[in-house]
């Protein structure tokens, strides 16, 4: 009986100490993603963030231009301490098992009316907003890439430098 | 803070009651509120209460170096937090042109919108939103038309 409850203690001890050692690390360093396209983003010095709150999906499809050939993935990340967010349009060169990290446009993936994912168009990448007009002036809804990427977007609400960082 | 932070920025932009980027005392109290006023973001609320230099956020391209003047991981106080919240909003609401400059402010309704830019949404209604609606609802629950 006296071994048994020493043993119930012992184990508690230790579910105690693995529950601490869990609890001590911190969380942007418990979830670092990286592997797969997180691997190329670190290797292009990408500066958002790549743990939990991160997360990336595919565009279909690439755009070849002026000899090199773009592909697209979407990224999005939400700080979990104050819910603050954003998304960026991850840009890349080469194929797949090759790609080398360019840049990055952020964007607003939600607008009023839904979910908005961008698409490939040609050598645009298209963002499927409603039309809006201010004041005479179209909000503009696509990037386009037929002369690589540009030095800056202004699709939706949102404008952007591109930069690798 | 938040009075001597409103003041000096409405006087920098030449900002006056009825122009759309001019802040208030009240709104910006509203918007600090929604930012660390719970009690569980005391530290936030001692340090950076207007959440503009959180190291999990993205300083994206250097952006709020270029615009609000921080660098990343600085000491924040209340002070430098209001002050580059200010500047990081106008941002955030102003619509640019092709080449980067300035054409027109949204209103602080959208710039509270794309400051936060939190993903997704409740019930339909996208959660930055909810987020500007919770700012402007409380400033006039609080003030009626802060803007008077």
């Amino acid at each position: 009986m006296g071994i048994g409850k020493n043993r119930s203690t012992l184990a508690i001890f230790a579910c105690a100490f693995a529950i601490a050692l869990l609890g001590s690390q911190r969380p942007s360093e418990s979830l670092e993603r990286r592997s797969g396209i997180w691997r190329v983003l670190r290797a292009g010095h990408f500066s958002g963030p790549m743990n939990e709150g991160a997360h990336v999906q595919a565009i279909k499809g690439s755009i070849s231009a002026q000899g090199k050939r773009y592909k697209f993935w979407e990224y999005s990340w939400e700080n979990k301490e104050n819910g603050h967010g954003g998304n960026a349009l991850l840009v890349f060169e080469g194929a797949d098992k090759a790609l080398v990290y360019l840049g990055s446009y952020e964007f607003d993936a939600y607008p009023f009316h839904g979910r908005v994912h961008p698409e490939i168009r040609g050598t645009t990448v298209f963002f499927p907003y409603k039309d809006i007009e201010i004041m005479g002036v179209k909000i503009p809804k696509e990037i386009s890439f037929a002369n690589g990427p540009p030095a800056a977007s202004n699709v939706g609400e949102v404008y952007s430098e591109f930069s690798r960082r | 803070m938040i009075v001597a932070a409103v003041k000096k920025y409405n006087a920098k932009n030449g900002f006056l009651p009825g122009d759309m980027a001019y802040m208030t005392p009240q709104l910006m109290k509203s918007w600090m509120m929604q930012e660390s006023g719970s009690g569980a973001d005391r530290h936030a609320f001692e340090t950076d209460p207007f959440q503009v230099n959180n190291r999990r956020d993205w300083p994206k391209f250097g952006e709020k170096e270029k615009i609000a003047g921080l660098s990343y991981g600085q000491d924040m106080t209340p002070e430098t937090s209001a002050e580059a919240a200010l500047k990081w909003l106008q941002f955030k609401g102003t619509v640019h042109r092709a080449d980067g400059s300035g054409a027109s402010y949204r209103g602080p309704y959208e710039a509270l919108r794309n400051y936060n830019a939190k993903r997704g949404f409740v019930d339909g209604i996208p959660k930055k939103d909810v987020y500007a609606n919770d700012i402007m609802n409380r400033a006039w629950a609080s003030y009626g038309d802060w803007q008077k």
